[in-house]
């Protein structure tokens, strides 16, 4: 409850501090460790993630009507058919979470968009029209650039795999209107330089359409890039999310284990929670899934840290079983600032806040450093890092699109964590340790409020308080 | 968050202790500004290549800093968001290069519209650029992977960092260059054997790129 009420009295203060790192680092919208987009003060529903419409399941996709494969000489390695299949089958990853209420549907060929008047979209400039048609909201189309010319004539190097992505939300609801993904063939064609497998393909699609749906990148076992690539050990890669931000161990149903890991499961369940009447085949997510959750804190105790990777491991399973969120997941990485006014006689929030900010992003500061992980019912230990200093922009995790370092130092909290299915362990603080004092060592954060007393007699109070701890 | 070691505190004179974290903190902020951002263009994957399919696969290597970044349109492909950026060049170390160079590159997603992918004036960078396609676009090699940037480390000695954090950069890399023939001095030859990610010497990098892009 103390805690409480200093967490209230800093909330002024540590907003102010976070809009002036905001803007300092320029941070771009919103990512989260486990949705891509959360809602901010007027786009979206505040707090919460950015998701596909329950109400109107299935995901509904449009298919290029040409070949995923083809060789430059125009053979065809992997016929439209075959590549309906497998985008169907790479959507039925994430469908058939069992605990997950998303599903997806082909409604047929893309649409024309003028100057692209159907049939394989093949170029540059057939692209560029599909893509507007989504941008526009009109169609989320799953486009094969077959031999990779599209992805050429776009100017991307030929390692580029395919990429994915929302393009229209609506910023009432907070959901996804339309998406895009688009796949390059070349790497199946058996032919060109570089070569996926089809296990690797796959692993590397099934990633984006993760992104797809609305989840962002993982962090868990990133030790595994301190080893060689496609050589991950069995254990950190059962723990290795899907959505780990790059591809470089072996992909995970090459190494016989499911395409999601269990953080994959249990984020894309939370998003898309099973409620009601499971129809057949989904299970309640309540009834498989618990929660933990707390707050990540500088050392003072009272001024909370965003952008602090939270794992929780099981108990006797740490490396196979595991859990993971960024603090401050749901808060914004760029509050904008206040002080000037685009209508200073019309002060609104929409006039006179937010300026320069981003659209994502809640701006209630006592999310900014919070977090909550879905688990399976178990005892976990709960440990912080910070995000790979690499992960920046395109592959970033959490809010932050530039990583900070962990402020404090990577710690494990003493006592384990146990969750049973439906319920919250909430309290699950940490506090790091080692951040450098904001403060004389003789006052304390709350000293910065002004408060009805004068400093002095508050120090008086505040020695009361440590003697009575 | 860092911001919170570099805030001015109030009112008390700091003692020598506090002082140290302050102009710390300032340090390592001014640090991670002048490191900037190094974003990936957003939501794509690639497959990962070594150093030396980096620097087969660009057409021109050069290293400087930003002079511009900012998004245009397409003047052919109506529609089509493009990010132009121009480079004073300090040094190209594959290809020709003036004394500036600017490249235009296709971006996707509404963010890196937002803030140009993360390029911005002041940037030090070593970019791997592929051939401009016949719609003049480009990109750095492996995309984040060919894009390195760079900065000092505490020693103060210049160090490279692609988005990748450098994690396969070597992946086998030193039998590719047996294989073609490329004797590495023991220093690089250590440095190519090291599993670790992590930023490299600037000046070891360059030299890596010079003998691999001079090599058949």
């Amino acid at each position: 409850m103390k805690r409480l009420l200093n967490c209230r009295r800093s909330i002024g203060r540590t907003a102010a501090a976070i809009t002036a790192c905001g803007l300092l680092l320029c941070q771009s919208p919103v990512q989260a460790g486990g949705p891509i987009r959360v809602g901010g003060a007027t786009f979206g529903i505040q707090g919460q993630p950015f998701v596909w419409d329950p109400a109107a399941m299935p995901v509904k996709y449009r298919v290029d009507p040409g070949p995923l494969s083809k060789r430059p000489d125009g053979t065809v390695v992997i016929d439209h058919a075959a590549g309906v299949a497998r985008v169907k089958s790479l959507f039925d990853t994430w469908q058939n979470v069992p605990t997950a209420a998303i599903s997806y549907g082909n409604i047929g060929d893309i649409l024309p968009a003028p100057p692209y008047t159907g049939g394989p979209v093949g170029t540059a400039q057939n692209f560029i029209a599909v893509f507007a048609s989504c941008d526009a909201g009109t169609q989320s189309p799953i486009i094969f650039d077959a031999d990779g010319s599209i992805f050429g004539g776009l100017g991307l190097p030929r390692g580029v795999i395919g990429f994915a992505g929302a393009c229209k939300l609506d910023p009432v609801n907070g959901r996804f209107v339309s998406g895009l993904a688009a796949l390059n063939g070349r790497f199946q064609d058996g032919f060109s330089v570089p070569q996926l497998t089809a296990a690797e393909f796959d692993h590397a699609f099934a990633h984006e359409f993760g992104h797809f749906s609305g989840l962002d990148h993982s962090q868990i076992n990133v030790n595994v890039l301190s080893g060689q690539p496609r050589a991950c050990n069995p254990d950190d890669l059962a723990g290795l999310p899907l959505m780990f931000p790059i591809l470089f161990c072996q992909a995970r149903s090459a190494a016989g284990l499911p395409v999601l890991a269990p953080d994959d499961m249990a984020w894309i369940s939370r998003l898309y929670p099973v409620t009601g009447s499971p129809p057949p085949g989904k299970t309640l997510t309540s009834s498989a899934y618990g929660t933990i959750s707390g707050t990540v804190f500088f050392t003072d105790g009272i001024t909370q840290a965003q952008g602090v990777n939270v794992i929780a491991r099981e108990v006797g399973n740490p490396r196979r079983m595991a859990g993971s969120v960024v603090s401050g997941y749901q808060f914004t990485a760029n509050l904008g600032q206040s002080v000037t006014c685009t209508n200073p006689a019309n002060p609104t929030p929409q006039t006179c806040t937010n300026l320069n900010g981003s659209q994502f992003g809640s701006r209630d500061p006592r999310k900014i450093g919070t977090y909550d992980i879905p688990v399976p019912p178990g005892t976990y230990t709960l440990e912080v890092e910070s995000v790979f200093f690499a992960f920046v922009g395109g592959s970033s995790v959490g809010p932050l699109r530039v990583p900070i370092p962990n402020p404090g130092r990577d710690m494990t909290l003493p006592n384990n964590v146990t969750v049973a299915a439906g319920q919250t362990a909430s309290g699950n603080d940490f506090v790091l340790q080692g951040t450098p004092a904001r403060f004389d060592s003789f006052e304390s954060a709350r000293n910065s409020w002004r408060e009805p007393l004068p400093l002095w007699q508050r120090r008086e109070e505040l020695l009361a308080e440590w003697v009575a701890a | 968050m860092l911001v919170h070691w570099c805030t001015p505190v109030r009112r008390l004179t700091a003692p020598p202790l506090r002082k140290r974290f302050f102009e710390a903190g300032c340090l390592l902020l001014l640090v991670v500004l002048g490191a900037g951002p190094l974003p990936a263009q957003r939501g794509a994957i690639t497959s990962p290549q070594n150093l030396d399919k980096l620097v087969e696969e660009a057409a021109i290597i050069v290293r400087g800093h930003v002079v511009s970044a900012g998004v245009e349109p397409h003047h052919e492909l109506t529609g089509l968001s493009t990010l132009v950026v121009t480079l004073r060049v300090e040094e190209t170390l594959k290809g020709q290069a003036s004394s500036t160079f600017t490249f235009r590159q296709f971006i996707w997603d509404v963010r890196d519209r937002f803030d140009d992918a993360g390029y911005y004036k002041g940037q030090h960078l070593l970019l791997l650029m592929i051939k401009p396609s016949a719609f003049g676009l480009s990109s750095p090699a492996g995309l984040e992977q060919g894009r390195f940037r760079i900065v000092r480390n505490p020693e103060g000695n210049l160090v490279a960092v692609n988005g990748h954090g450098n994690a396969g950069l070597f992946h086998e890399l030193a039998p590719q260059l047996r294989a073609k023939g490329v004797q590495l001095a023991p220093r690089l030859a250590a440095l190519v054997e090291q599993p670790t990610p992590g930023p490299v010497p600037l000046d070891d990098l360059r030299k890596l790129i010079r003998l691999i892009a001079g090599s058949k």
